[in-house]
């Protein structure tokens, strides 16, 4: 049995495993960083569309760019030990169990740990929708796999339900591929992600968004035959005669790992209750990006990633002061909010990130401690589709109270 | 009076452009430049993959160098769906050039070593 003795092992290779792992290089420990893939880079592989960077980098990029930028600078790096087509099967005290073809079991001791484990797509069972199991029926992500690195198109004419980012992302792609795509299907009534992706996959290539639609039915034994539509609001149903279904219907972080191990998750976000150092309630143990929140933007993900990088080295040397730990709630109309726990004292106001419970529009972010409170921000517009970061106020930051954020507008 | 929704970056900036041509609700210079080309036609840069002969993966994704009018973006990946590539390929490699559309790998793809 192989094993390996390092200061950070990171859990993931993708864009939060990456960045975790350069910034605790770059501030001089070793790492060790765990990817279950034959590559790097994790989903952003198949991320071939542009709007990567823009934010961190000033650079627009495709997915696949912004992951090798980040991959040439860890591999630069000779105190990161990259560990490909690497499985971790266990957590034990510090104690990472791996497996892989040519190792075997691996372990490796390590002084932290950093998740970054990413998410995984709801499937059609978390759904319910009545009707047959033919083939046909895909995640939005296992479709664009199949597409973009696998040269196989799923369907010639699809239906997709649900508008987070990739159902519609995988709209234009599999237009421009020659398929037909007659729908996207959304049981709100307002579009699941950016406002940005509406326009240009949607709009641009005239593909209709139904609102307040979902499926009811799924017609064919063997493959998809068709779908039974239907407006939530009215009740009329319609028939699209459609041979492929992908489902865009939201994202589960992926914390099997996290559970085993004690960390305690938030039921809202899916994902561990951290601190603004990104660690979990387990001593030494981090996490960032979509095993911690599901993200809009790789670049807030890589943001995250850093910080939680930096943590991991930080708890390694000491050099944090802990001395009373207060709680961010969320308050009226806010979804939830990362980070849950703050560890005082703390020099500057850390960021805070969250989701409004549904569309607002001329809208106040508040922060309140006991009877005061303070206003953190003011937006025009605010969709739950798309993640606010503001910093918080450093006088909320001074007594042992908990904070609450809420927020006060006109519904959209 | 117009509304556009600018997808330049994630923002998503909506910018209303009034019958004498003002231009207001751009949170930067991008947006501004943005709906000065959308009313003159829409043109989009395409991502697409193209087939690769000896890769480590099968597909290679790939951008085109200039914007494309968007209602020929279909047409150019029928077109581009017979051409194929020889690994090894680096990030930035013009992969394609027909004197009109030009493609460059979004990323770099290893031979498979025989084993």
């Amino acid at each position: 049995m192989k094993e390996l003795r390092t200061d950070v092992v990171v859990i993931g290779g993708g864009p939060a495993g990456l960045a975790s792992a350069l910034r605790a290089g770059e501030l001089g420990a070793n790492v060790v960083l765990i990817e279950r893939d034959f590559e790097l880079g994790g989903i952003l592989n198949q991320c071939i569309h542009t709007g990567f960077g823009l934010s961190l980098l000033g650079i627009e990029m495709t997915g696949p760019e912004y992951a090798e930028t980040f991959i040439e600078k860890v591999m630069s790096l000779s105190n990161i030990k990259v560990l490909l087509s690497t499985m971790v099967l266990d957590i034990k005290d510090k104690v990472v169990y791996g497996v892989n073809k040519k190792d075997g079991v691996i372990t490796v001791k390590a002084e932290a740990i950093v998740l970054a484990m990413g998410c995984r797509e709801r499937t059609r069972g978390a759904l319910g929708i009545p009707g047959e199991r033919p083939a046909g029926i895909y995640t939005a992500g296992s479709a664009q796999r199949l597409i973009n690195i696998e040269g196989l198109m799923p369907g010639k004419r699809i239906v997709i339900l649900g508008s987070g980012d990739i159902g519609m992302i995988m709209a234009r792609r599999l237009f421009l591929e020659g398929a037909e795509v007659l729908g996207v299907l959304e049981k709100l009534p307002y579009p699941g992600g950016l406002t940005r992706n509406v326009v240009q996959c949607l709009e641009d290539f005239d593909i209709p968004l139904y609102l307040n639609h979902t499926i009811s039915e799924i017609k064919g034994r063997y493959r998809v035959e068709g779908v039974v539509a239907e407006n939530l609001l009215t009740k009329k149903r319609f028939s699209m005669d459609v041979d492929t279904i992908l489902l865009s219907v939201g994202l589960i972080p992926e914390n099997e790992l996290s559970k085993k191990i004690g960390v305690h998750l938030d039921p809202r976000t899916g994902g561990p209750v951290v601190d603004q150092y990104r660690e979990t309630n387990v001593d030494g143990v981090f996490a960032c990006g979509n095993v911690l929140q599901v993200h809009d933007l790789v670049d807030e993900v890589t943001r995250e990633a850093y910080i939680a990088g930096e943590g991991a080295v930080n708890y390694i040397s000491r050099k944090r002061r802990i001395e009373r730990v207060v709680h961010i709630r969320a308050g009226e109309n806010v979804r939830y909010i990362v980070p849950q726990r703050l560890s005082l004292p703390i020099d500057t106001p850390p960021y805070i990130y969250f989701r409004p419970q549904e569309p607002f529009k001329n809208c106040q972010i508040l922060g309140r401690i006991d009877d005061k409170e303070f206003l953190l921000g003011s937006y025009e517009y605010a969709r739950p589709g798309e993640m606010i970061k503001l910093r918080l106020k450093r006088e909320l930051l001074d007594s042992n109270l908990d904070i609450e954020v809420s927020l006060v507008g006109e519904k959209e | 009076m117009k509304i556009l929704t600018c997808i330049v970056c994630p923002a998503g900036c909506k910018i209303k452009i009034d019958e004498e041509g003002n231009i207001q609700g751009a949170r930067c210079d991008r947006g501004i430049n943005f709906v000065r080309k959308e009313l003159l036609g829409s043109e989009r840069i395409l991502t697409t993959t193209i087939r690769i002969e000896g890769g480590v993966v099968k597909v290679l994704p790939v951008k085109s160098k200039g914007s494309i009018p968007k209602e020929k973006l279909r047409e150019v990946v029928k077109k581009i769906s017979s051409i194929s590539v020889k690994a090894p390929v680096r990030r930035g490699d013009v992969v394609y050039d027909d004197g009109e559309i030009s493609l460059i790998a979004t990323r770099s793809i290893e031979e498979v070593k025989d084993v």
